[in-house]
C-alpha cells in the first residue's frame, strides 16, 4: 500500500497556496502532490492553518494566490464550474451537517437525484446500499435529530458517497464525538480507506493516522512542516516543533 | 407524542378561553363606562352665539367643517372635532361628548327625525349653494353637465327630484325619479366620487345609494347617454378623486368654496341648502337608546338585510389580505435572498450591490411610513391616471407593505439556520440557489413562521383602512350600518367578533402548519 505514493497518478496538485484573513497569515506557499487512493492524515496544532487547508481544495475558502489542479482544472479559477467539481470531490464535516427537515435517507438521495437526475428508484437502492454499509439500515425513515452523534457522523459519511466522490475531505470528523462514538466512525473511515478511495483527513487521532494512512503531513507555521509515511513522522520526527506537538498529543 | 398533543390542546383551550374572557371584559366595560357619565359637565348651546367656547362637531371636509374653523382658534375655548361622518358626529353629540354640530340642513333634519332628544337651532347658520365638481381643465364634460343641469331645471325634472326627498306635506311629495326607457347608452361610463352618508342627498337604502345626487348623477347620465357608476368613498376624498382622474365627477351636496375652487371646477349650482346647528337637548351623557340588545341586533341586522353588508364586507377583507399576503410572501422572499446573498457572498457584484440597495431603500421607506398613506398614495397617486380597480390598489399597497415584514421575518429566519447547512449543500456541488431552495429555505420558513404568522393578523386587521378609497370591506359595513341606524355598540362589537374569529383561524392554522414542519424534531 505504501507505495502508492510513489507510483500513483496524480489526483490533485497544489501550487503556492496563500490564504490571510486580513493581515493574518494562515497559508503561505504551500505545495503538495495528493495521488490516487492515498490516505492522507493532516496533524498539526490547532490554528496551524490544517482546516484552512482541506476547504480550500473544494474553494469552501477562497485562497488569494496559488492554483489547486484537480483533473487539469484549477480549481481556484473563477471560471471553472466549481459546482461540478464540487460533486466529486466528497466532504464530511466536524459537526457532521445533516439536513434535519430531512429523513436519513432523503438526506442521502437528495444529491443524485437534484443534480446528477437518478431516478428516484435507483437513488433509494443506493441510498439502502450505502446505509446497509455504514451499518444503519434501520435509521432509514428517522430523522436526523433521532441520531446519535456517531450515527450522524455514519450518515455524513454515506451522504457524501451517494455523489461517487474521487476523493473525500475529512475536516476533523471524529472531534465533536462523545469518545465512545469514536471508534464506530473511525472503523467505517477504515473501510472506505481498504476500497481505495482518496482520503484527505483533518485529524486529532494519532492512532487512526498510524494505522490508516499512507502518508502524514505536519502543518505548522502556515506551511507543511513536515511529512512523509507514519512511520517516518511518528517514528522519527526530525523537527523540534513536531517533536514537541506529538509529545503533546501522546 | 399523545401527552404533548394533550397538553398543546390544553393550552389551546385555555388560550381560547382566556381571549373570550378578555372579550367579555371589554363589552361589560362599555355598558359600565357609558353608565356612569352621568357626572359630565355640559355646555349648554342655545344660539349661535353660544357656539364660542363650546365644543363643536362636523364632518371632516364639509363647509361646517370651514365655518367652525373660524371658531376654532378663537382663544375662548372652543373646540372642533372632525368626524369621518356626520352620523359619527351625531352620535358623539348625543353621548355629549361635544355641545353642537354644524351640518346641512337636509341631512340635519333626518337626524332629529330619528333621534327625539337632538334639535335644530331656529336661527340659519349659512346659506350655500350645491354644484357638482370636475376635474379643471374638463370643460367638455363641465359645458355638458351645465348644458344638462339648466335642461333638467327647465323641464321641471331637478325640482321633481328634489322633492322626491325633502317635502313638508305628502302632498307636496313626488314620486321619484326613474330612468326612461330606451335611453341609448353608447356614450361610456360617468364615474361619480360620493360619500354615502349624507341623507337626503346621499345614503344607503336596502343595499342601494340613493338621495337627491344619486338621482340627479342618474338623470345626468340618461340625458348624456352614459351609464352611471358610483363610488362611494370618504368625503374628503371625493374632491381628491375627481381630481386625480378616478372619477369624472363629484356628487356629494359639494358646497362651493374659495378654496376648492383653486383644486376644483365646479358646475352651476343644482341647489341652495342651509348650514344648521344641531344641540342635545338632553343634558345627561346617556348610553345609547333604551332599546333591548335584541331589538338593536334586529335594527342593524335584519332589518332591510342589513347583515349583507358584513358578508359583502367579508368577501372584500379576506380578497385583499389573501391576495396582498400571497405578494407580501413572494416578494418577501425574494427580497430576503437578495439581502442574505449581499451579507454572505464574498465578492459583491455591481448588480447585487444595487439590489441591496434598493431592497433597503424599499424596507425603510415602506416601514417608515403609514400603511393608509401608503394605500392612498397608491390609488391617488400611482394610478391616479390610470382606471384600476380599488381592490386591485389595495392588494398591491398592502401586499407591497406586508412584503417588507416579511422579508425581514425569513431574513431572520435563514440568518438563524447555520453556516454549515449552508456549507454541506454548496459542498455536495449545488448551486447557491439550489442549496437555498433544498436545504435552506425549508428550514428558515420554519423559523419564520411565527413571525409571518403574526404579519398576516396584522395585514388582516390593517385591511379595516380600505374605507378610504371607497372600498366596503367588514369594518367599512359596520361603519354603513352605524350611519343608519345610529347605533354604535352593536355593529362595533359585530365587527370585531368578525376580525376576532378569523383572528382564531389564523392563528389556528398557523399553529397547526408549525406542527407538521416541525415532525422531524418530535
Amino acid at each position: 500500500m505504501k507505495d502508492k505514493q510513489k507510483s500513483g497518478e496524480i489526483l490533485i496538485e497544489v501550487k503556492n497556496l496563500c490564504k490571510a484573513y486580513g493581515n493574518h497569515k494562515v497559508l503561505e506557499n504551500v505545495n503538495t502532490v495528493i495521488r490516487k487512493g492515498e490516505v492522507i492524515s493532516i496533524i498539526g496544532p490547532s490554528g496551524c492553518g490544517k482546516s484552512t487547508f482541506l476547504r480550500s481544495i473544494n474553494r469552501l475558502e477562497k485562497p488569494e494566490k496559488g492554483q489547486i489542479i484537480y483533473n487539469g482544472m484549477d480549481v481556484l479559477d473563477k471560471n471553472t464550474d466549481i459546482n461540478k467539481i464540487r460533486q466529486k470531490i466528497g466532504m464530511v464535516f466536524q459537526q457532521f451537517n445533516l439536513f434535519p427537515h430531512m429523513t436519513v435517507k432523503k438526506n442521502i438521495m437528495i444529491a443524485p437525484v437534484k443534480l446528477n437526475g437518478v431516478d428516484k428508484e435507483k437513488a433509494e437502492k443506493d441510498a439502502a446500499d450505502l446505509l446497509e454499509r455504514v451499518g444503519l439500515s434501520d435509521k432509514a425513515d428517522a430523522y436526523p435529530e433521532n441520531l446519535s452523534g456517531g450515527q450522524k457522523q455514519r450518515i455524513a459519511i454515506a451522504r457524501t458517497m451517494a455523489m461517487h466522490p474521487e476523493i473525500i475531505l475529512f475536516d476533523e470528523p471524529t472531534s465533536a464525538l462523545d469518545p465512545e462514538m469514536v471508534v464506530e466512525v473511525l472503523e467505517i473511515m477504515k473501510e472506505l480507506a481498504a476500497t481505495g478511495m482518496t482520503m484527505l483527513v483533518v485529524t486529532h487521532e494519532m492512532g487512526f493516522a498510524k494505522e490508516v494512512s499512507d502518508r502524514v503531513m505536519f502543518f505548522d507555521e502556515m506551511n507543511i512542516k513536515e511529512e512523509g509515511t507514519p512511520d517516518e513522522v511518528f517514528g522519527n520526527p526530525k523537527s523540534q516543533r513536531l517533536k514537541e506537538f506529538l509529545s503533546k498529543v501522546r | 407524542m399523545k401527552v404533548k398533543n394533550i397538553i398543546r390542546k390544553n393550552i389551546s383551550y385555555k388560550r381560547i378561553s382566556a381571549l373570550l374572557a378578555v372579550m367579555m371584559i371589554l363589552v361589560m366595560m362599555t355598558g359600565m363606562v357609558s353608565g356612569c357619565g352621568k357626572e359630565k359637565k355640559v355646555k349648554k348651546v342655545e344660539t349661535i352665539d353660544d357656539l364660542v367656547g363650546s365644543s363643536i362637531g362636523v364632518q371632516i371636509g364639509t363647509t361646517g367643517d370651514i365655518y367652525a374653523s373660524d371658531y376654532e382658534d378663537d382663544g375662548k375655548g372652543s373646540s372642533v372635532t372632525r368626524f369621518n361622518k356626520g352620523a359619527d358626529a351625531i352620535q358623539a353629540l348625543k353621548q355629549n361628548k361635544i355641545n353642537a354640530v354644524i351640518i346641512d340642513e337636509q341631512p340635519a333634519k333626518v337626524f332629529v327625525e330619528k333621534n327625539k332628544e337632538l334639535k335644530i337651532l331656529g336661527e340659519e347658520f349659512a346659506v350655500e349653494d350645491y354644484a357638482i365638481c370636475i376635474a379643471k381643465g374638463n370643460t367638455d364634460l363641465e359645458e355638458k353637465i351645465n348644458k344638462t343641469i339648466d335642461e333638467l331645471k327647465a323641464d321641471g325634472t331637478l325640482k321633481n327630484i328634489i322633492s322626491s326627498y325633502i317635502y313638508e306635506s305628502d302632498e307636496e311629495k313626488t314620486e321619484r325619479y326613474t330612468s326612461p326607457e330606451n335611453v341609448v347608452r353608447n356614450n361610456g361610463t360617468l364615474n361619480v366620487a360620493t360619500n354615502v352618508a349624507f341623507p337626503p342627498y346621499e345614503y344607503y337604502e336596502n343595499g342601494k345609494a340613493i338621495g337627491i345626487d344619486m338621482d340627479l348623477g342618474q338623470a345626468i347620465a340618461d340625458r348624456l347617454g352614459m351609464n352611471l357608476k358610483v363610488t362611494d368613498i370618504e368625503f374628503d376624498s371625493v374632491i381628491v378623486a375627481v381630481q386625480s382622474g378616478k372619477s369624472d365627477v363629484g356628487i356629494s351636496g359639494l358646497t362651493v368654496t374659495e378654496d376648492r375652487l383653486k383644486n376644483i371646477d365646479f358646475s352651476e349650482s343644482y341647489t341652495t341648502a342651509k348650514q344648521v346647528v344641531i344641540v342635545n337637548t338632553n343634558d345627561k351623557a346617556l348610553s345609547s337608546s333604551q332599546a333591548t340588545f335584541s331589538e338593536k341586533f334586529k335594527q342593524c341586522f335584519i332589518e332591510e338585510n342589513r347583515w349583507q353588508y358584513i358578508t359583502k364586507g367579508l368577501t372584500s377583507t379576506v380578497l385583499i389580505t389573501v391576495f396582498a399576503g400571497i405578494i407580501g410572501i413572494i416578494l418577501g422572499f425574494i427580497f430576503a435572498i437578495i439581502r442574505v446573498a449581499y451579507v454572505r457572498s464574498e465578492s459583491k457584484t455591481f448588480v447585487l450591490k444595487l439590489l441591496e440597495w434598493f431592497v433597503k431603500a424599499y424596507l425603510s421607506v415602506f416601514r417608515g411610513t403609514p400603511v393608509l398613506v401608503q394605500l392612498m398614495i397608491m390609488y391617488y397617486v400611482v394610478f391616479a391616471s390610470i382606471d384600476v380597480n380599488p381592490v386591485f390598489a389595495a392588494v398591491l399597497a398592502f401586499g407591497l407593505n406586508s412584503a417588507a415584514y416579511v422579508s425581514e421575518a425569513i431574513r431572520a429566519g435563514i440568518m438563524a439556520i447555520p453556516i454549515g447547512q449552508f456549507e454541506a449543500g454548496r459542498s455536495l456541488g449545488f448551486t447557491y440557489t439550489q442549496t437555498m431552495i433544498h436545504i435552506v429555505l425549508p428550514q428558515a420558513v420554519k423559523n419564520a413562521l411565527p413571525a409571518m404568522g403574526n404579519e398576516f393578523i396584522s395585514l388582516l386587521k390593517e385591511s379595516s383602512i380600505v374605507g378610504y378609497v371607497g372600498l366596503v370591506d367588514v369594518t367599512k359595513a359596520g361603519d354603513i350600518i352605524r350611519s343608519k341606524t345610529y347605533e354604535a355598540m352593536v355593529p362595533l362589537l359585530a365587527v370585531a367578533l368578525v376580525y376576532f374569529v378569523i383572528v382564531l383561524i389564523l392563528t389556528k392554522f398557523v399553529e397547526k402548519l408549525e406542527w407538521r414542519l416541525k415532525k422531524h424534531e418530535r
